[in-house]
């Protein structure tokens, strides 16, 4: 059997999904959805007033890893902390009502109503707000992914956008549709493949088998008999005392990262970099205490979606425009 | 002809970055070695008799002003408690940082033509007459998400993937001997609060396996009609908190912001609501701590004290019973 039939096998169809297509809108009208949805929640549900009771010391990159190597933080100048050299930090009411802004923008653009700009709005100042908590303790609170969606949504064409979340018309099609979900899903690949590269180069090649989960479950386990402790699910961690266990999950977990920007090309392997993310993100959050689980959400974005709209594009056929069935129907092609 | 160049002009950009992804961290490596020499440590101790608590007292000290030197050398803050490890450790991940980026470039350098050749498609797919602006969008998008990683660069709404960790040196907490705490700061015995046993969370002690004696932090309210009531640091709402106010549960700093925070968390979480949502439905923080019910608690009104401890409680195995053995007060904060 020739290498090339091994691999075609073994990884199935390889499809670009960067070729610039005419696409349906369905997979950009649950990006939109999706993303405000998801950035109302956290905003709704976070408490960021409490860095208006914080002096202004504590805004000095006190994180090493947010510094490392710049003398000022690209994050100081992208999310607009500079203007406190100027003006004093905000109080918490100041806060209460940029957090308060950021969810009716995205209610309203949940809805369909201006939701360009709302994407535009809710971004930069929640870019701002996570560059407040930046700067005084932590480089990271999981929401990345939903910030570059919403950037995204932002530079896409209005015209791509839904305008009512109770009408959509899927008959639709443009490349408007097509190159934001492109550059989505290469959001999240370059995300997730970059941390199983930060695994590689700060923990070297061995990473799954210097992991230890199980000596993470022992303590776990201690944790879990204070309430004083970081959120713990001794149930699981009970489950987790295996070496080889450890071993098994590390392996998976350095794959699914370290591949994950293959889901640009092998759309048969999906599920698997979708799920195995998806476990992590479970594990990590009743093991460790850390919290990633709504990136689950904009995992679930990465299956092709515009698959779905098949039945329904009838009427479009016979229009004679072309379909989201892979290059070879590419308008160019 | 005109794609070679093109890919030639796209490798010799993607040089370009790894090359300050190799060069910077050096630099960094070097002015933080600079600025963290012994030299200006010993000139602080022989000034300052009592250093460490000296440091402790005054938690966001300008160092650089009693020292011009660490100034123009370090644009990291000094953190008296904790900073320097950490500081340290992120020099091994610098120079990581710096070999990977090395390699890269290196083959780079090494292999030009295959690579020239892979860069092709990219620079045909550019070149398409088809949608050219979409294509500069998404090219232009895509670069800047890319040379953030060799950078290592936080751009406030990118951060280049999470960083790798792992549990290796984690070891367990039960220790078969009752740890040894000075005398004059230990309590035991009657001269234990009744309240400790609070903080324990008795249902999960069947999932340790081992006997001896556990040491961990805890943290208490203290109400005016006498209550005393187990809480975490949840209510801070920080990722990180101890770059703030210290180690976490342990000697607090900065105690006015601390308790400021606590109230502002226990008013919002006992009205069931986090923030807007209620507490049911809303999406959980960062790092979460174990769960603590709130809503019984007596009002934040009639909150008057916040304390911090050091809990040693015994384990014997087939005995479900968890006695506090020893406890040591961290931080007593009076909020009114």
């Amino acid at each position: 059997m020739s290498a090339e039939r091994i691999f075609k096998r073994v990884f199935g169809e390889v499809r670009f999904i960067g070729v610039l297509r005419e696409s349906p809108p369905l997979h950009f009208y649950l990006l939109q959805a999706v993303t405000f949805f998801y950035m109302f929640w956290r905003f709704a549900s976070r408490d960021y007033t409490v860095y208006g009771f914080l002096a202004d010391q504590a805004f000095d990159y006190p994180r090493p890893r947010i510094m490392e190597v710049w003398a000022v933080p690209p994050s100081h100048l992208f999310s607009f902390q500079f203007i406190y050299s100027w003006i004093p930090h905000p109080g918490p009411e100041v806060i209460f009502f940029m957090q308060l802004a950021i969810v009716l923008a995205c209610f309203c653009g949940l809805l369909g109503f201006k939701p360009r700009f709302m994407a535009a709005f809710s971004f930069l100042f929640a870019v701002h707000i996570t560059g407040m908590m930046q700067a005084s303790n932590a480089e990271i609170d999981g929401g990345t992914l939903v910030l570059v969606s919403m950037l995204i949504l932002a530079i896409a064409p209005g015209r791509a956008h839904y305008r009512s979340i109770f009408r959509w018309d899927l008959t639709k099609r443009g490349v408007e549709f097509h190159w934001p979900i492109f550059l989505f899903m290469f959001t999240v690949g370059c995300f997730y493949s970059m941390s199983g590269l930060n695994k590689l180069v700060e923990g070297g090649v061995m990473w799954p088998l210097t992991l230890h989960l199980e000596r993470l479950a022992i303590t776990g386990e201690e944790n879990a008999l204070f309430l004083s402790s970081r959120f713990v699910l001794p149930q699981i961690s009970a489950m987790h005392h295996s070496y080889t266990f450890s071993v098994i999950s590390g392996v998976i977990t350095l794959t699914g990262e370290l591949f994950f920007i293959s889901i640009l090309w092998l759309p048969r392997w999906r599920p698997f970099f979708v799920l195995s993310m998806a476990g992590l993100h479970l594990l990590v959050f009743v093991m460790a205490g850390i919290n990633f689980m709504g990136s689950v959400l904009l995992l679930l974005l990465c299956f092709e979606w515009n698959r779905r709209v098949k039945d329904s594009d009838l009427e479009s056929i016979e229009m004679g425009i072309a379909h989201d069935d892979g290059p070879e129907h590419d308008v160019r092609s | 002809m005109e794609f070679d160049k093109k890919a030639l002009r796209l490798l010799n950009g993607i040089q370009m970055v790894f090359l300050v992804g190799f060069l910077n961290p050096l630099f960094c490596l070097a002015v933080k070695i600079s600025a963290h020499d012994y030299g200006w440590l010993r000139q602080l101790r022989a000034n300052v008799p009592d250093l460490d608590k000296f440091l402790v007292e005054n938690p966001h000290l300008d160092l650089s002003k009693l020292f011009p030197n660490l100034g123009k050398y370090s644009w990291h803050p000094f953190n008296p408690e904790l900073g320097s490890a950490e500081d340290y450790a992120y020099m091994g991940t610098m120079v990581r940082i710096s070999v990977f980026c090395l390699c890269v470039l290196l083959v780079c350098m090494l292999a030009r033509k295959p690579l020239i050749r892979r860069l092709q498609p990219v620079v045909e797919w550019l070149s398409r007459p088809e949608y050219p602006r979409e294509r500069k969008i998404c090219f232009w998008f895509c670069v800047m998400l890319l040379a953030a990683y060799p950078l290592k660069m936080h751009l406030g709404f990118w951060v280049p993937g999470i960083g790798g960790w792992t549990y290796q040196s984690n070891v367990p907490h039960v220790v078969d001997r009752l740890p040894i705490w000075p005398e004059n700061e230990r309590l035991r015995g009657e001269d234990l609060p009744a309240y400790l046993p609070k903080t324990l969370a008795l249902e999960n002690r069947k999932y340790i396996k081992s006997e001896g004696f556990l040491t961990k932090n805890a943290m208490f309210l203290h109400f005016a009609n006498g209550e005393v009531l187990p809480a975490n640091y949840e209510l801070l709402n920080l990722i990180f908190p101890r770059y703030y106010f210290g180690r976490d549960y342990e000697h607090i700093r900065n105690p006015e912001d601390f308790a400021r925070l606590v109230m502002n968390g226990l008013n919002r979480r006992q009205k069931g609501r986090p923030f807007m949502l209620p507490k049911a439905i809303s999406y959980p923080v960062h790092t979460p701590f174990m769960p603590i019910d709130y809503s019984e608690y007596p009002p934040v009104e009639t909150l008057e004290g916040i304390t911090t401890w050091q809990v040693t409680v015994a384990l014997k195995s087939g005995d479900e019973r968890v006695p506090v053995v020893q406890a040591k007060k961290w931080t007593d904060i009076r909020v009114r």
